[in-house]
């Protein structure tokens, strides 16, 4: 039952006329393209712009808890450098102002895979990483990784219950109170479920015969709709034209 | 086809060897079960045949296995592999794919085989098998028949000469085990060989050319179905019954004391739950499931077996509705610490570093702990694990163990989630005596099974699943 709950979000149609590739694009081409972008005014119309792009694709509690998370994150490492501060002044004063850029840049980072996230199929995922051509020893390893999503998701779960089942409760409180047992409870069942998983994929590998040399077939792909023209266009100057900005002025 | 001769295989940093002194044969489209009580090498034979011995788990192996006229030891297992195919006990772990479509496509495209070849084989294998309807289905969202339908089918797919299948009725309701022996009658007449090793027999009667009995490690007998007759050898090896009768329980309503006449036992009132998004499961459902009785949860898939157990353990709140304990309402919380419930992957119950440490944390809010914890380990037969890693146990003896958990919380409500699956006779046995002291003792005693067995041994009624209109007020 939950295994099957947890895979109707692989069942969910994709809410975004863009095509799984695309969307892979536009997050790998933000994520680099913010480590060269130094400048606050470009960072915050990149944020800006990833902002409406994530709205764009619903979901908007999800997305405002992202925003929390990303909020209390930071105010967790401000504190942490206060307290640093008391015992090592040297390090000099950091104010909210030499957070601003990191936030944005993890906005950004938020904002593109949120979108990527919540308007892709698993097995779209899985196809686009097969159309790309990558090598076997890639692709196979990176299609499992996609693949056992829902299963983790769903082991979690089943783990937690088990911990209800025994009397704990699995919540904050818990977790904050007795993180040593909770490593003990939930990290090492999951760990073990993890590997056991493993295994059992590297078996079923084996008897289909797959290795190294493996050489897939190549399955017809179909080519990039007009949205994603546009929406590669855009995103390529957006991040290009700040970086080619911000050198030249 | 498949030739063992004289083979015996120790595994890595073992002194006692897992198979001893092995000989046997299969010929081509002959059909072979093998069985034997728990940690009797069943699997280290499937392993032997498949190659993973010696390629994939090293150790020492002598003797000769030879598997389609090759040497196992000089053939890998990826040339191997064309030649065998092998279907796992829970067959989603072996599925590359969340859709059944390019689950099937995936081994003929690791293969390089071209685009049309792979079309036209997937679509024979799914006609054959019966499951075009569902190619365009997330896998995840079938029903275990379904499963094991898909396994089959991608394994025939690569047209392999032996098929190897482990288990393959554990996880399967008696019409899907019988129409799984429909479609591995259907692959005899095309020429395969069968090799299949389970602890349940009456499915394979009609099926099966051979039987091989293991025994720690040794062949102890081997002859034809009728061998299975043989009662004495069945209870000195630990072996289920050759014939098994579908049970014919009194429904849960007559079976109990009258409807709402009496306080005693569990009463669900008015019952309504559904899944996020999904229809509803039970609505407006009432029941009254007696104490003292072992009642036995039937119906197949997705009818919401699991879901009213979790429901009864106040696991998962209820939508609307009531369940009171002899005549007290309880509440989730409440429903929790009167109930334990046994779910059915091991893996995920497993919690602590000793079985010790294990037994005493399930019981650490009974009064009469220490006391509970040494009759259970006494009564499960695990005094000499006492010391070991729970995760290092055999399935069996896991099994036992998260049984055993569940006890030492001196219960109300035991509920124990398909307990038999992959059992052999002998602990079979062991755990439908423990159901049948536990009902005694007045504990209400649900066990959610496909197993006709354990039905016939330890249940006294049954609750059908979907509630039907009958247990509706």
């Amino acid at each position: 039952m939950q295994v099957s709950s947890v895979n109707n979000c692989a069942n969910r149609p994709p809410k975004s006329v863009l095509d799984v590739r695309t969307r892979m694009l536009v997050c790998l081409v933000c994520s680099t393209g913010i480590i060269f972008i130094q400048s606050a005014a470009a960072l915050g119309v990149l944020a800006l712009v990833s902002l409406v792009y994530a709205l764009a694709h619903g979901r908007i509690r999800v997305l405002v808890v992202a925003w929390c998370g990303v909020g209390v994150m930071f105010a967790m490492a401000m504190g942490c450098i206060r307290i640093m501060l008391i015992f090592w002044p040297q390090i000099g004063e950091a104010g909210p102002a030499a957070f601003f850029n990191p936030f944005l840049r993890v906005l950004v980072l938020v904002n593109t895979i949120f979108a990527l996230a919540v308007s892709s199929r698993i097995q779209d995922i899985m196809n686009s990483l097969k159309i790309l051509g990558l090598p076997f020893v890639i692709y196979l390893p990176a299609s499992v990784m996609i693949r056992f999503i829902p299963e983790f998701i769903n082991d979690v779960k089943l783990i937690r219950e088990s911990m209800r089942i025994k009397g704990f409760n699995p919540g904050i409180l818990f977790v904050t109170l007795h993180p040593f047992l909770v490593v003990r409870l939930l990290v090492v069942p999951l760990t073990i479920r993890a590997l056991r998983s493993a295994d059992n994929l590297a078996v079923a590998a084996e008897l289909k015969g797959m290795d190294a040399n493996t050489r897939m077939t190549k399955t017809p792909t179909p080519g990039p709709g007009a949205w994603d023209i546009i929406a590669t266009a855009c995103v390529l100057v957006l991040t290009f034209g700040s970086i080619a900005a911000e050198k030249l002025l | 086809m498949i030739e063992f001769d004289h083979v015996t295989y120790t595994y890595p940093f073992q002194e006692k060897p897992a198979l001893a002194d092995i000989s046997f044969s299969v010929s081509k489209a002959e059909t072979v079960v093998c069985t034997g009580g728990s940690g009797s090498g069943k699997s280290t034979l499937i392993r032997l045949i498949n190659g993973l011995i010696p390629h994939f788990h090293k150790g020492s192996l002598s003797g000769r296995v030879r598997v389609a006229g090759k040497e196992t030891v000089h053939t890998p297992v990826k040339k191997l592999s064309s030649h065998v195919g092998t279907m796992f006990q829970n067959p989603e772990s072996q599925f590359f794919a969340l859709r059944v479509r390019d689950e099937l496509k995936f081994a003929l495209e690791c293969q390089g085989q071209s685009v049309e070849k792979i079309e036209k084989i997937t679509h024979q294998e799914a006609e054959r098998f019966g499951i075009s309807h569902l190619m365009d289905n997330m896998i995840f969202d079938l029903s275990q028949g379904e499963k094991q339908k898909i396994a089959l089918a991608g394994i025939m797919c690569i047209a392999p000469d032996i098929v190897i299948l482990d288990e393959p009725s554990a996880n399967l309701d008696p019409q899907a085990t019988r129409k799984l022996a429909g479609h591995l009658m259907d692959l005899k007449r095309r020429g395969v060989t069968l090799f299949i090793v389970d602890h349940r027999l009456y499915w394979l009667k009609d099926l099966v050319d051979k039987v091989l009995v293991l025994d720690q490690g040794r062949l102890a007998c081997q002859g034809t179905f009728g061998l299975l007759q043989n009662s004495h050898l069945r209870k000195t090896l630990g072996l289920r019954q050759p014939v098994v009768f579908s049970p014919n329980l009194p429904d849960v309503m007559g079976a109990g004391s009258g409807q709402g006449l009496t306080d005693n036992g569990v009463h669900v009132n008015n019952l309504t739950f559904g899944y996020k998004k999904k229809p509803l499961l039970f609505q407006e459902a009432s029941f009254e499931l007696p104490p003292g009785q072992v009642i036995a949860v039937t119906g197949g898939n997705g009818t919401g077996k699991t879901t009213l157990a979790r429901l009864l353990t106040g696991l998962l709140p209820l939508k609307t509705g009531i369940i009171r304990i002899n005549g007290t309402p309880r509440s989730p919380k409440d429903l929790l610490t009167r109930s334990s419930i046994v779910l059915q992957n091991t893996d995920h119950q497993l919690h602590m570093k000793t079985v010790d440490r294990e037994l005493a944390v399930a019981a650490r809010n009974n009064p009469d702990r220490d006391d509970t914890v040494v009759d259970v380990t006494r009564l499960f037969g695990l005094e000499p694990f006492r010391l070991r890693h729970p995760q290092s146990l055999s399935g069996g003896q896991k099994q036992r163990l998260v049984i055993a958990a569940a006890l030492v919380k001196s219960p109300d409500i035991l509920i124990l989630d398909e307990p038999t699956s992959g059992l052999d006779g002998t602990n079979m046995n062991m755990i439908a005596r423990v159901m049948t002291d536990m009902a005694q003792k007045g504990c209400m005693v649900l066990v959610i099974t496909h197993d006709l067995e354990l039905m016939n041994l330890a249940c006294d009624c049954a609750l059908s699943m979907p509630l039907s209109h009958k247990e509706k007020n």
